[in-house]
């Protein structure tokens, strides 16, 4: 209500500020984001605002008054009107993570209010984000249909999930689900006893059959599948629901999120994209599969850590992830590549250990570049120096990182975002239709899961573990639609007509 | 279908009338069909030239009415960074975000709407 003086456009997202019992932060269609202290009054007038703070992308103002009133600060966040459709704080609380309609995840030190790091969708609006519960990813959803995984630490994307058939509504990590692994090498095979519902081993079996049919990603992914069992390592479980209608789960192993680029040979982005079950498809790609393998900096990232994987992996011999296969890999394909006719170029990093012949697109004709130094250059610092060099000696013009961001053409192919066949793609472990409507809400809870849609009807899903007894079977009766069909795991436990 | 060469411009046009031999005549299909205002393919072929490249929305045919023989046309322009609506002689500037009036119904129930027919993408390098 007293809002109108401040902001006539839709509310969109409204938390409390973590660690606070009267502070809360409210977004605005508009690109506002609004800090209020509940004690504190609005005042009669519309406020006016002095410039606080400004970086690349948003400013932050704060109200010109005498005595302090609401609200304590207003963030613009990027381009003027760009919606903003939902920010979450990680779980420690320091940090702020935005979603907008300009196709960018924004992630703030909320204290400091410094822009720590950024992705941009592959394509459209980003719609929803959330944190893994140890705070080390950020999940978005959006208009490309895709969930992006992106990591805090790397501030890079690190995986991209298909499997939706339309926007990605909600994305949210089930904590009860996920098991955390204690990174220990000689953790062999006993990390799937950890896991809930063997939902785990499903994976690995899939994983299995299609890297049999596929020479692509699948088998990649299958290394990566039976190093898991070597190194453990966290196993985390996301949901999503979309305006397809459907609910998906997906099992994130970090063994996947750092997987290398470097292993990473993807037919095309069309090998895995129309069919979660899509090994087939890969298939009979193997002569081609090395066109797609990327460059740019990204590659540079994606090295160290293939160096980080190899160190810290006993098991490494046969593994596509250690350095000495990568090299080997990485050197046929730029002799493959040059036999193609693709141009080649020299890597200009610091330490290079061999150059890559890259195809390229648009502006950034091909080239680059590894470093399998022991340099763990992770940064965000360091990527953007990267960026810099890599555009710059690409197309010989020197701009700047603010300018990358402002042309998605330029952000393609970067730690914002990679190509579609640089960036591994999971899929769903569960995809499953939920409703005659799209869906606009999923939270996770100890012993079930809630959905919400858009004609009116909250669902309350019991975990397995939770289905039997009296009270789950009568209610399944009452459930309205075609819901009987149990849902894998997953069944209703009652509904409610809202 | 993969799509090996990339057109400056991608024309879409949606499928929105069908044959129910029940009523034994065509039917307006208005469903709910969501369209981004930048797009990317993913049925690229392996061999695409650019298959990266970045479309925006740049134009939508839009169908008004409640059937396939009948009803009216309008059409949405983007122009100057700014979206315009065309209704015969009257030219409306619109916001972005009204668009969505447009992606079509969620109800089966046969009723008049205003929906996106055929979408006009436009290769963001050939700005």
């Amino acid at each position: 209500m007293f809002q109108r003086l401040i902001d006539k456009s839709k509310v969109t997202c409204i938390k409390w500020v973590p660690g606070s019992n009267n502070l809360f932060l409210v977004s605005h269609s508009s690109g506002q984001l609004y800090l209020y202290n509940e004690e504190l009054l609005c005042g009669t007038t519309a406020p006016h605002y002095q410039s606080f703070k400004s970086g690349d992308g948003y400013a932050i103002y704060t109200c010109k008054t005498k005595s302090t009133r609401n609200p304590l600060y207003r963030w613009v966040i990027g381009a003027e009107g760009c919606c903003i459709n939902e920010f979450a704080f990680s779980p420690c609380g320091s940090n702020l993570a935005v979603v907008s309609q300009d196709g960018f995840l924004r992630v703030f030190q909320y204290n400091t209010m410094e822009l720590v790091g950024s992705a941009r969708s592959y394509f459209g609006g980003f719609l929803c984000v959330c944190w893994s519960p140890d705070g080390r990813y950020v999940v978005v959803g959006g208009e490309d249909d895709l969930v992006t995984i992106w990591s805090f630490h790397e501030k890079r994307v690190v995986a991209r999930g298909q499997g939706h058939h339309s926007w990605v509504s909600v994305v949210a990590f089930d904590p009860y689900t996920t098991s955390y692994g204690d990174h220990d090498p000689d953790f062999s095979g006993s990390d799937d006893e950890t896991l809930p519902h063997n939902n785990h081993n499903h994976y690995h079996e899939k994983a299995n059959r299609l890297s049999t049919t596929s020479q692509g990603i699948h088998s990649n992914r299958n290394s990566c599948g039976s190093e898991l069992r070597v190194s453990g390592g966290t196993c985390y479980r996301l949901g999503s629901v979309s305006q397809d209608t459907q609910l998906c789960l997906w099992d994130i192993t970090e063994d996947v999120l750092r997987q290398p680029m470097c292993a990473k040979q993807r037919p095309s982005a069309a090998g895995s994209s129309t069919l979660p079950t899509s090994g087939t498809v890969n298939s009979g790609n193997g002569s081609t599969t090395n066109h797609h393998l990327n460059n740019s900096k990204h590659n540079n990232l994606n090295n160290i850590n293939c160096k980080e994987n190899a160190s810290g992996n006993n098991d490494s011999s046969n593994n596509s992830m250690s350095t000495n296969t990568a090299v080997s890999t990485v050197n046929s394909l730029t002799q493959r590549l040059a036999g193609l006719g693709f141009g080649e170029r020299k890597g200009d990093n610091h330490k290079r250990n061999f150059s890559l012949t890259m195809r390229g697109s648009g502006a950034s004709n091909s080239t680059i570049i590894q470093n399998s130094s022991g340099d763990k250059a992770t940064t965000n610092l360091n990527t953007s120096s990267n960026l810099n060099s890599v555009s710059g000696s690409l197309v010989g013009a020197n701009k700047k990182v603010s300018s990358v961001m402002d042309d998605p053409m330029r952000l393609i192919g970067t730690a914002w975002c990679p190509r579609f066949d640089e960036c591994p793609v999971l899929e769903p472990l569960v995809c499953k239709k939920l409703a005659h409507e799209r869906l606009t809400e999923l939270v996770f809870r100890e012993d079930c899961f809630v959905t919400a849609c858009q004609d009116g009807y909250v669902y309350t899903w019991a975990r397995p573990g939770h289905m039997v007894g009296p009270l789950t079977i009568s209610s399944t009766l009452h459930r309205p639609h075609h819901h009987s069909n149990p849902y894998t795991n997953i069944n209703s436990l009652r509904s409610n007509d809202l | 279908m993969r799509v090996k060469k990339l057109p400056m411009i991608l024309a879409l046009h949606l499928k929105r009338f069908k044959y129910v031999e029940q009523y034994n005549r065509h039917i307006k299909v208005s469903h709910r069909v969501v369209f981004p205002l930048e797009l990317r393919l993913f049925n690229t072929s392996d061999d695409a030239v650019n298959p990266d490249r970045l479309y925006d929305l740049v134009a939508v045919v839009i169908h008004c009415g409640s059937g396939p023989n009948r009803g009216h046309y309008i059409s949405i322009v983007k122009s100057h960074g700014f979206w315009l609506l065309f209704d015969d002689d009257m030219v409306d500037k619109i916001d972005a975000s009204t668009i969505e009036d447009f992606y079509g119904l969620t109800s089966d129930i046969q009723k008049s709407s205003e929906t996106g027919y055929i979408l006009f993408y436009q290769s963001i390098d050939c700005n």
